[in-house]
């Protein structure tokens, strides 16, 4: 009997410190996509491709609005934050075998979209272990985006937000939609 | 003598709790005889087929939380292919050591026993975040799930007659299936995100199997029985009035049987239907260990609806088990080989329409359905009948047990080598926000889908090889 009191006792603090320890994480972060899709399009959007020739292309498409004060952000001149996306370096890194050669790099304004598009050659033979996106280091305004990565294998959707420690799945993916018809 | 011998063997040993009960005096009352086996013998049917399938959930649960364990970055595919290998080891050892032992045992207490710890250890699994732990809880947990089937097989024997085990075994034969649709469906229920799942945190996955196990072991204790003999009835023969072999009757010596058992190694059809039965579970536990991570990481499914296709192939199992042994008795004249190559058709074509084919999922469905019909004809031969049939009669459970290590130590080596393969393909894109890294992990399942499936081709062709072997009689 008093070994089932401590096995319950036991089973109680493990599910208070596991269970309830999940509480902590925000409920913005576990519900945030649920309601993603209605401000979907006032935020950033990243685009990466990983070819099995070893093309990488990172695409940015950044609403003018993100840095007109709406919201909580901070006014920016859209000038300033063009400056930074000119170079690729305030954007990504790349974590290859070989060295990666940048064979394209445009960064354009206009109908309210400030876009960025970089091209990098990691050759066909060199694995990359890891991309890192530095884009929130440099951009403070910056407080959410989501990003679309397809590789040879694999292509995933989600958001990534400044409030959340991981990146937020089950956005609706409507190219996924069309692509199971 | 024996039963004084047995009683005075479960004072001395300490784990003598475990031993098999003394006889007890025979009962002489015919009517008290009848009531008392149909009352056990229906308790023993269903108390063993519910909570072996039950014990499944404490074995399969990691394999329903290994995406999650992967994208929090708590283990690497590798990782997770060792851990996952690891009960697979324990397995394979476990059942062949605790089936020594089930022998001997009262299957009442060691089967629940067995559950029981396995229960702790899936608790044990929630805690621990540190590779080695978890790879150290999951050998043993594979050790103590490996009681499970021998206390049943025993069970079976001691309360069911020969002429009547086979219906018996097969109602018991569904509780794999019971046990792994449970697992894929119920611990996917509880991790998956709402609206189709709880979104429990992944320590759930092994608290409420945990649960589910402790209860179970409570169910075995109260309604197993020992032998029959343990409360004064006759052997379950006897009592069914058939004839009993007098020359089974004859004690053959230890050394006797030993001789027999190491002559099934001298037999090459053994040696070919342990490779074939050996890479077919490196398909099997290859879907069952990665084929949810696969859809969810390669196909974009979410955790529920992944382990709801994998759920498919295990239903999609009961009726493959039950076709081939029809097919190949009643349309083959018991001859395997003609109806292994069908089965292995049959698992080996959808298997390339799943991995390679269109990107449907009725496709998908269809295809697992199959699929899991076949491996599941295929795996009743290869894992055990088609060795029976070629093996002396005597040591059946040995040749049985030279292809369950085999078997099961390939299905070990490819959790490891299937974790080792997606982790080598391991991309990471990394989102710096100051103190915050949100990290997320693309794979390539290429290479290990040419693994799985070459495997299963090879065991196809190693079956072949058997066209013109008979059964011995």
């Amino acid at each position: 009997m008093a070994f089932a009191k401590r096995l319950a006792g036991v089973t109680i603090a493990a599910c208070l410190i596991g269970g309830c320890a999940e509480q902590d994480s925000s409920d913005y972060c576990d519900n945030h996509y649920l309601f993603h899709e209605s401000h979907a399009d006032k935020i950033g959007k990243i685009d990466i491709a990983y070819s099995e020739d070893g093309l990488v292309t990172v695409a940015l498409s950044l609403p003018h609005t993100i840095f007109s004060g709406e919201g909580e952000s901070s006014v920016v001149s859209i000038d300033e934050v063009a400056s930074i996306l000119n170079d690729s370096e305030n954007v990504f890194a790349v974590q290859a075998e070989a060295t990666c050669t940048e064979t394209e790099a445009t960064v354009t304004s206009g109908a309210g979209l400030l876009s960025a598009r970089y091209e990098l050659n990691c050759g066909a033979g060199s694995k990359i272990g890891q991309l890192d996106i530095l884009l929130f280091e440099f951009v403070a305004a910056l407080d959410e985006v989501e990003v679309v990565v397809q590789t040879a294998a694999a292509r995933k959707q989600f958001a990534i937000s400044r409030q959340c420690e991981s990146a937020i799945f089950l956005l609706h993916d409507k190219s996924s939609d069309q692509s199971e018809e | 003598m024996h039963a004084e011998l047995r009683r005075y063997e479960s004072v001395k040993s300490p784990l003598g709790f475990f031993a098999a009960g003394p006889d007890r005096p025979m009962l002489t009352d015919a009517g008290d005889i009848d009531r008392q086996f149909r009352y056990h013998r229906r308790n023993i049917i269903v108390i063993i087929t519910l909570c072996y399938g039950l014990g499944y959930v404490c074995r399969l649960a990691l394999n329903v939380v290994k995406k999650p364990l992967m994208d929090a970055g708590i283990f690497t595919p590798e990782e997770m292919g060792i851990i996952g290998s690891m009960l697979l080891y324990g397995y394979a050892l476990g059942k062949f050591s605790n089936g020594l032992l089930a022998d001997y045992s009262n299957v009442k207490r060691f089967f629940a026993a067995g559950l029981f710890v396995s229960a702790l250890l899936n608790f044990g699994m929630s805690l621990s975040t540190v590779v080695w732990l978890s790879a150290l809880l999951w050998v043993l947990n594979g050790w103590f799930q490996g009681i499970g089937a021998p206390s049943c097989v025993v069970a079976l024997a001691n309360w069911f007659s020969n002429h009547e085990r086979g219906r018996y075994y097969g109602i018991w034969s569904t509780a794999h299936s019971i046990g792994e649709g449970l697992t894929y469906l119920g611990i996917a229920f509880l991790i998956a995100p709402p609206p189709k799942g709880l979104g429990m945190a992944w320590q759930w996955g092994f608290w409420i199997p945990a649960t589910v196990c402790i209860g179970a072991a409570a169910l075995l204790y109260k309604f197993l029985q020992d032998r029959p003999q343990t409360l004064g009835l006759p052997p379950v023969a006897e009592w069914r009035h058939e004839i009993i072999d007098k020359v089974q009757s004859i004690k053959p010596s230890a050394r006797m049987i030993w001789k027999t058992q190491l002559s099934v190694l001298a037999i090459p059809s053994i040696w070919v239907i342990a490779l074939a039965s050996s890479t077919m579970y490196v398909t099997r536990y290859a879907i069952n260990s990665w084929g949810n991570v696969y859809l969810q990481e390669i196909r974009g499914f979410d955790l529920f609806d992944a382990n709801a296709f994998i759920f498919l192939n295990t239903v999609a199992g009961i009726l493959g088990c039950v076709a081939y042994g029809y097919m190949s008795d009643k349309w083959f004249d018991a001859r395997r080989p003609p109806v292994n190559l069908i089965f292995g058709l049959m698992e080996v074509i959808p298997l390339i329409v799943i991995f390679y084919g269109p990107t449907n999922s009725v496709i998908l469905a269809a295809a697992l359905v199959v699929y899991g019909f076949g491996l599941s004809g295929i795996l009743a031969s290869l894992g055990g009948l088609f060795a029976i049939d070629i093996a002396p009669k005597k040591v059946a459970g040995a040749a049985m047990g030279f292809i369950g290590i085999f078997s099961y130590l390939g299905a070990g080596l490819q959790d490891y080598i299937s974790g080792k393969l997606i982790y080598d393909s391991e991309m990471k894109v990394v989102f710096a926000l100051g103190d915050k890294a949100p990290t997320v992990y693309f794979y390539d399942y290429s290479l290990p889908i040419v693994f799985w499936v070459g495997a299963s081709v090879l065991s196809l062709i190693l079956a072949a090889t058997l066209w013109k072997v008979r059964a011995r009689d």
